[in-house]
């Protein structure tokens, strides 16, 4: 047996499937389509929000500052493909120490929702992903709402 | 210079460690070209033509999102560098028969950052070239030879 045939036995040897190997299913960061799919969603996510009368004013100040809205942005993204299970670490304030004193209602937190949904209706998100992803933002109600 | 050099490796540790300290972590969002925001009321007769509007500007170059929002009349999008809120004006002004105007929001209430965020964002980019100029300064005053006394007072 040649040297090379032995290296590729042992190669194969080494990476065959065992009994109990599981296949891992695609994260949802994967479904989803990776960062750039992502940024998609949350650019129309962000475009909706600003269209949005019952909400926009809220954003005037951060519309208004290309630094801020390059931040509020990059920290939508890191959140939602760090919650999806992708390659991002979410580097913002937690949703308590961020809306703290603002007051949101419950109103204005369902029209972000409302907003969110469409934009992810927009391009065509299928129902398990959507739903897995509201999911995971859902929870964040409590600290984002009257605080 | 050679009395520098110890408050100059002071700084340029101080500064290293701060900008360490206040770092943001690399992800993939920063390989994302930055994007700004701007709304614009339309006076739509009809919504048709504030749908029609946005997904006609939807392809415009530079353009990464456009809402229509009839009951606001608003048009927003989003857009990179590639175009300009007067570029992306005067198209929907060739396009609709009247001005656009840009949406004013009314002044948001609440905490506010006094410091302009644009100036804290720049702080940890600072903090490392200061820490690195002290670090190669400090390094060059070490290695100055102590200065020799004149022959007048070595006598």
């Amino acid at each position: 047996m040649s040297l090379g045939g032995f290296l590729l036995a042992c190669l194969l040897l080494a990476t065959q499937c065992k009994d109990g190997d599981v296949i891992q299913d695609p994260t949802l960061y994967e479904r989803l389509g990776g960062i750039t799919a992502i940024s998609a969603v949350v650019d129309q996510f962000l475009a909706n929000v600003v269209a949005d009368d019952a909400i926009n004013a809220r954003f005037a100040a951060t519309v208004a500052d290309p630094a801020r809205t390059q931040l509020l942005r990059n920290n939508l993204i890191d959140q939602v493909c760090a919650g999806a299970g992708g390659p991002c670490q979410y580097k913002g304030k937690t949703m308590k120490e961020a809306h703290t004193g603002m007051n949101i209602t419950t109103d204005e937190f369902n029209a972000l929702v409302a907003d969110l949904v469409a934009a992810l209706d927009k391009f065509n998100v299928p129902a398990k992903e959507k739903d897995e992803l509201l999911g995971i933002l859902g929870p964040m109600q409590p600290d984002i709402v009257g605080q | 210079m050679r009395a520098f050099r110890i408050p100059l490796s002071i700084l340029a540790v101080l500064a290293l460690g701060a900008w360490y300290w206040l770092r943001v972590p690399w992800s993939p969002t920063q390989t994302l070209a930055p994007v700004s925001l701007v709304a614009f009321r339309l006076q739509a007769a009809n919504p048709e033509a504030g749908l029609a509007l946005a997904a006609a500007a939807r392809e415009w170059p530079g353009v990464t999102a456009t809402t229509y929002n009839p009951s606001s009349d608003l048009l927003a999008l989003s857009f990179t560098a590639a175009t300009s809120e007067p570029d992306l004006q005067r198209r929907m002004e060739t396009l609709l028969p009247r001005p656009v105007v840009k949406a004013r929001f009314p002044a948001a209430t609440g905490p506010q950052c006094p410091i302009p965020h644009g100036l804290l964002a720049q702080i940890p980019d600072v903090l490392l070239w200061t820490g690195l100029l002290a670090g190669l300064l400090s390094l060059f005053a070490w290695r100055l030879p102590r200065r020799a006394l004149p022959a007048t007072l070595s006598m």
